[in-house]
């Protein structure tokens, strides 16, 4: 089907229109800017509140012997635990805070070192 | 590889079996403070029909909270058809749309404060296998620490007596899952600051504004520094196009968080929107 030849010219202007950025500049003066939502603010006190938790719980005395023990470099998981990312670190926060009940260090460290082998390894799949 | 993450599936399952109810031995060696015993009087027990124990048990902690609401108005709202239940995020939606605050609680020990407190606690627990799971939402109503008991208003039961242990189990399986409602402006004994703002959030998010409002200033009034409130008021207070409230309760955050750049932000936004 063919479009008569005025109606051509049109569609093809209003298309070219379209698809430069002009509309939206015409109406960019009246942008307000917006408010942040309260969901960011919640987000990020939640994942430092996460990161909170496993940093305290990395400097922990009882927790670092384990490692040692185990000829794991507290230091090295340390640095591993600073490049995950925020989902990563919140379930690990979750972990540690069910595995903490009870004050059960070998429990803890099984979680932790079963996170990070379990984070690692799906990585490099 | 996969082999790898069997075998850590696998340790994860034994270390699981291996420690059994690690929670009431704590809370049984060093109660937080509250007393021995303590049983949730008036409270009436919903009873229904098998599949529908979701709505039952959320009706009895609305109502516990001051909310006129029927189990079948809930029923409409939670039950999933076909699934012969209630999903966990149907219950809080539910809460939410009825405009009440759901606050998770975490723990045994949390889970008793707030009974102590005179809060009934909904809980989902596994009744059965976690390989053949049977899911169940009750009312924790009491406990009997000197007895190692827990009181339920579970099923067609009133203040049913379980051994400690066994709850910890059943509800272990269900990871722990659990909420006390409440109404905006109220807080939780036992909950933190981000537990309450993620309440507040929900209810924001679900356009209860009003009763938002009275969340966001409950937990102002407890942490009257909190980032998530003095935010979440200004941006409800902005939506009402209350532009000289937000810019003032933006003010408060900024100072108190001056590293905070959405606190900045939106006070610019609102500073302008006054201006206008």
């Amino acid at each position: 089907m063919q479009l008569p030849k005025p109606l051509r010219i049109y569609v093809a202007i209003f298309m070219a229109a379209i698809m430069t950025n002009l509309p939206y500049m015409a109406f960019a003066a009246e942008v307000v800017p917006a408010m942040i939502p309260t969901s960011a603010v919640v987000e990020q006190m939640s994942v430092s509140q996460a990161r909170a938790k496993v940093e305290s719980f990395m400097k922990r005395e009882d927790f670092r012997a384990e490692l040692i023990k185990r000829g794991v470099n507290p230091e090295e998981v340390t640095s591993r635990m600073a490049s995950l990312n925020e989902q990563e670190l919140r379930q690990l926060a979750t972990q540690m805070d069910k595995a903490q009940y009870g004050g059960d260090v070998t429990g803890i460290l099984i979680v932790v070192v079963l996170v990070l082998l379990i984070i690692f390894l799906a990585r490099r799949i | 590889m996969k082999k790898f993450l069997l075998a850590g599936w696998l340790t994860l399952q034994i270390a699981a079996c291996a420690s059994p109810a690690r929670q009431t031995e704590q809370l049984l060696s060093g109660p937080p403070g509250v007393p021995p015993a303590h049983v949730l009087t008036g409270i009436p027990l919903i009873k229904h029909e098998a599949g529908y124990c979701g709505p039952a048990a959320l009706t009895i902690a609305m109502q516990a909270a001051g909310k006129e609401v029927t189990a079948a108005d809930l029923a409409a709202q939670v039950i999933t058809p076909g699934g012969a239940g209630s999903l966990q995020m149907d219950m809080i939606s539910a809460v939410r749309r009825n405009g009440m605050m759901a606050v998770a609680v975490e723990n045994l020990n949390q889970l008793v404060e707030e009974v102590a407190s005179g809060r009934p606690v909904l809980v989902f627990q596994n009744l059965g296998l976690s390989w053949l799971p049977r899911w169940h939402y009750a009312d924790v109503v009491g406990y009997d620490l000197p007895r190692q008991e827990i009181i339920m208003h579970s099923g067609n039961e009133a203040y049913r007596r379980e051994p400690l242990r066994y709850f910890e189990r059943s509800w272990g399986l269900a990871d722990f899952w659990a909420l006390v409602i409440i109404k905006p402006g109220e807080v939780a004994q036992s909950a933190d600051e981000l537990a309450h703002l993620k309440a507040a959030l929900g209810l924001e998010q679900a356009k209860m504004l009003s009763e938002a409002a009275f969340a966001y200033d409950g937990i102002l009034r407890r942490w009257p520094e909190s980032l998530g409130a003095l935010v979440g008021r200004a941006n409800i207070a902005y939506q009402k196009t209350e532009y000289q409230t937000a810019v003032n309760l933006l003010r408060v955050a900024s100072k108190a968080h001056p590293d905070s750049i959405i606190a900045r932000h939106n006070l610019a936004v609102a500073e302008q929107a006054v201006l206008k």
